[in-house]
């Protein structure tokens, strides 16, 4: 794991809600120095208010927020010493390119003669050195946004706080300015806070990402813990695809620690009649409970269809998406598979009951693998691939 | 004939009709004006500059002017800034009662005044009870007493242009400049203010364009403070119709240079509002003294806007000859409006006003969406040649354009355009007409503008006819624009003084007039009467018409 041995930035607890609502509650995060994290979140998960209460342009109902041990939480926003970059960029149109960029070292106080350097150094740093004198509605979306950057870092702020800064661009313009952001904030060496809405712009830029889910932390790791050991059934869905597979525990998770459930807690469970499958666990479960398997289609193989250890179904659609191709099999009837499921609970006519009791599993196609629309296929786990993880059904969401 | 021709024929007729009733009028003005013994000659320009009486009363019309956008400024932004970025029991109702004198016509508004703060008004009679006093403190009248009554109507143009404007505004640009270690005083100066510049502008534009044509005010409190609108009707009155004509080229030439100046400010700005954005929300004021606060100066404020309107109907309710040296009228009843009602001679001026005011309205809206669809059916120099004129008539004092319409339809010269309408009940709807052309005009123009040219497109190729395509289609679509048009025409036409007191007759005289020649003869109740008829009417026209949109 990649705890940081010390924090910078630190969310102690932070709790907030606007009348009824509770739009975040409990938010613990340590940000080391110099690394970017990433909040990443459905839109009302609360990312965006966490930014905001970091900002101080909300005041926490619960909590607080430090800098290299500093209790910030009382400051104004103009003492904090922190840098935005917001959604739609809130550039002064009525300044200039420079002009912009220059405002917070005006505000701060910083000499003539300092200004001017400090204005030339940014305006080199997001690579816009000839347009200072331009007006802000005279250059592109992507100019702007590296205005934002420059006018946000000017200051040396003590941490920068990056609201969707890529969410105006074009997707073309968006994965190369990523790749820029990063650079231009790592060649810094500030202490960052991104929040997002799209995985791959939060795998890209952040060194961590923190996933938020309707106000909760649901996982904090790197994008490679968060993809292969999700712990979080909201996370294992949102960050990448999963199949969903119903099916009951065979022999209970197995600590090798003993005691807590670890990360690597490995269980069998009976996903048909005589197929098992291992699966990591991330709570403790008894023998006989339901419970569901998250799979990433790169998991399973396509194997014959009376394969032992494979589930048997049929090919109902292929997904091209260019690097991979994806078959979607609907899964044969099977014990523990389909009864009971939410589906049939919430489904309306016997038809769309039927429908919705038959389980779509996605899996990803080999380049030797011959498939097509109404082929009878199995898919078991692959030696490669990650793990599918197991969640129970009964915990309480 | 193609379509092409057909439609840039149509322009013509369009272009040409408004050149008769716009352009016309105020070229004949010139020209008379220049004229000596059947000669253009420039000596009636020279004696003009060397005139200081004239010179005084052009510094004093600009005067007016400006002080009046200095006033109506500080009284109204920072009205609007109270009102959208705090929070306090009754901020709603408030800020929709703060804008009302913009509904109102400027004569009520006077009287009002007048009964409150004249010399026999309540303000002045309760002082000296209080007080003991022989006489009024103070006489309503000069400078100060018309910069009073423009600060008092004219503070919405500032207070609706900046709201406007706040709202819009990018909360977002304001938490960047704090992000950026920016206090709340630099913040305010270096990016709220400048966001707000062009409205700003458009306000100031708008009070000194009405201050300087501004009549009622001044005829009424100028006494020998006399503005140039004054000046010109004083000049007509006494039947020196040159000197009438050379002022009103004068007063012209002034309401231009000053458009034309703003104008280029204008285009040289940035519009600094960002097409994103929520406004910032409007601050809860948490701490109970500061809020108790907040709601006593507003609702005192409110109190103080609606008290000349609250005294014009009491005062309405006095008979005349029971009120003389007591604080409060002793009788109170409605023998005002009973006389209103069933005096033959009392209701023709309100009759007349209807009317009038209906029929002008009805002809501008008509000729603003003929002149809207020939501007976009034709495009280029002629479209655009098409909304000048019929904004023209915004730009020239009332008075002017009165002037020259009087000079225009007082002969019979059919072949030259000019007919012998002055003195016959054609000439005020007509003047009316012109006056509230630009607001029917431009709201047709923006109207069409919104228009998706599609919808019409896709009315014809389903077969329907141009005509039918417009009445079932487009006039429908631009229903809620014209309908504010309509509303704020209506208003103006039925409360307007300016054209009124050049071109009435005894028989067309409108309620402005016979509110005039009551007061003259002291019937004050009566007076004060009329004056809440008008109030009532123009409310009614409000709320029929112009519901939450009648943009200045």
């Amino acid at each position: 794991m990649s705890q940081p041995s010390e924090s910078f930035l630190a969310l102690r607890g932070l709790g907030k809600r606007f009348g009824e609502v509770t739009v975040l509650r409990d938010l613990n995060l340590a940000l080391a120095e110099g690394e970017i994290l990433a909040l990443l979140g459905l839109s009302g998960s609360g990312k965006t208010t966490a930014l905001r209460l970091v900002a101080g342009f909300e005041t926490p109902d619960a909590g607080g927020i430090a800098v290299g041990g500093e209790d910030v939480t009382a400051l104004s926003p103009a003492r904090r010493g922190f840098g935005m970059v917001f959604q739609h960029y809130a550039l002064f149109h009525h300044m200039s390119v420079a002009e912009n960029i220059a405002f917070g070292l005006e505000a701060r106080r910083w000499p003539r003669d300092k200004r001017a350097q400090r204005v030339a150094a940014m305006l080199d740093l997001v690579d816009l050195a000839a347009y200072g004198n331009r007006r802000i509605d005279a250059i592109s979306g992507g100019q702007q946004q590296r205005v934002a950057l420059a006018r946000a870092l000017a200051p040396e702020p003590r941490v920068l706080l990056l609201d969707e800064p890529l969410s105006n661009l074009d997707p073309a313009l968006r994965e190369r300015t990523r790749r820029e952001l990063r650079a231009a904030v790592k060649a810094v060496g500030i202490t960052t806070l991104l929040v997002t809405h799209e995985q791959e712009e939060a795998f890209d830029v952040g060194d961590r990402v923190a996933v938020l889910d309707r106000g909760r932390l649901a996982q904090l790791g790197t994008p490679q813990e968060l993809y292969r050991r999700p712990t979080d059934r909201f996370v294992a869905s949102f960050v990448g695809r999963a199949g969903s597979i119903r099916g009951t525990v065979a022999t209970a998770p197995v600590d090798p620690a003993g005691g807590k459930t670890s990360d690597d807690t490995m269980a069998q469970i009976t996903v048909a009649a005589g197929v098992t499958w291992q699966a990591r666990a991330v709570a403790p479960a008894s023998v006989g409970e339901p419970v569901e398997l998250l799979i990433r289609p790169e998991a399973l193989d396509v194997v014959d269809a009376s394969a032992p250890g494979a589930l048997a179904g049929t090919v109902t659609a292929m997904r091209f998406t260019g690097p991979l191709t994806y078959a979607v099999v609907e899964l044969e009837m099977a014990p523990g598979v389909g009864s009971g499921t939410a589906g049939a609970m919430a489904g309306g006519t016997t038809e769309g009951r039927a429908r919705e009791d038959r389980t779509h599993v996605e899996v990803a196609v080999g380049p030797t693998d011959h498939v097509e629309p109404g082929d009878r296929i199995g898919i078991a786990p692959g030696a490669v691939g990650p793990v599918p993880t197991v969640f129970g059904l009964r915990e309480a969401r | 004939m193609t379509p092409a021709s057909r439609s840039r024929i149509g322009a013509l007729a369009v272009a040409l009709l408004l050149t008769w009733l716009v352009g016309y009028p105020l070229l004949l003005t010139l020209l008379q004006a220049l004229e000596v013994e059947g000669r253009i000659s420039f000596e009636p320009l020279h004696a003009f500059a060397g005139a200081a009486d004239e010179w005084a009363a052009l510094g004093r019309s600009l005067l007016v002017a400006t002080a009046s956008v200095v006033l109506a400024a500080l009284v109204g932004v920072p009205l609007a800034f109270v009102f959208a970025r705090t929070d306090f029991p009754g901020r709603r109702i408030l800020g929709a009662l703060v804008a009302l004198p913009v509904a109102l016509p400027p004569l009520v508004g006077v009287i009002a005044f007048l009964f409150l703060y004249g010399e026999s008004g309540f303000v002045p009679r309760l002082l000296m009870d209080l007080f003991d006093l022989e006489k009024s403190p103070w006489r309503l009248h000069g400078l100060g007493a018309i910069l009073l009554v423009h600060t008092y109507s004219m503070y919405v143009y500032f207070y609706l242009f900046t709201r406007a404007a706040l709202a819009r505004m990018d909360g977002a640009s304001l938490e960047a400049a704090a992000s950026l270690g920016s206090g709340a005083w630099r913040t305010f100066w270096r990016v709220t203010v400048p966001q707000l510049y062009p409205a700003l502008l458009g306000a100031a534009l708008l009070t000194f364009m009405t201050a300087l044509g501004s009549f009622s005010a001044p005829y009424i409190f100028g006494g020998g403070y006399r503005v140039m609108t004054t000046q010109i009707v004083a000049s007509k009155v006494s039947g020196d119709l040159a000197r009438a004509n050379l002022e009103s080229v004068a007063l012209a030439a002034l309401a231009l240079i000053a458009l034309i100046a703003v104008r280029t400010l204008q285009g040289s700005m940035v519009d600094a509002t960002s097409a994103h954005g929520v406004a910032p929300r409007p601050r809860r004021i948490r701490r109970p003294g500061v809020r108790l606060a907040f709601a006593v100066l507003g609702w005192t404020l409110a109190i103080v806007l609606l008290l000349p309107h609250l005294t014009l109907m009491l005062i309405s309710l006095v008979p005349s000859g029971t009120w003389t040296t007591e604080l409060l009228p002793p009788v109170l009843d409605f023998g005002n409006y009973r006389e209103l009602a069933t005096e033959p001679e009392r209701l023709r001026p309100m009759v007349n006003s209807v009317w009038m005011a209906a029929v002008a309205t009805l002809g501008a809206v008509a000729l603003g969406l003929l002149t809207a669809r020939r501007a976009r059916a034709t495009r280029g120099r002629m479209g655009d040649a098409l909304e000048a004129l019929v904004a023209l008539p915004w730009a020239i004092p009332g008075t002017v354009f009165a002037v020259a319409l009087a000079a225009t339809f007082s002969v019979s010269q059919p072949w030259f355009g000019r007919f012998l309408w002055v003195g016959t009940p054609i000439i005020l709807p007509l003047a009316y007409l012109v006056r509230v052309l630009p607001i029917t005009g431009r709201a047709a123009i923006a109207g069409l503008r919104q228009l998706d040219p599609a919808l019409e497109e896709a009315a014809w190729s389903l077969g329907a006819s141009r005509t039918r395509s417009f009445f079932r289609i487009v006039l429908p679509l631009m229903r809620p624009v014209l309908a504010a048009a309509v509303g704020l025409s209506f208003i103006t036409a039925l409360g307007d003084f300016v054209v009124s007191i050049v071109l009435y007759t005894y028989e067309t005289r409108p309620i402005s007039i016979e509110i005039l020649s009551t007061l003259r003869s002291q019937s004050f109740g009566v007076a004060a009467a009329y004056g809440v008829m008008l109030m009532l009417l123009s409310a009614a026209a409000f709320l029929v018409w112009g519901r939450g949109e009648a943009a200045p």
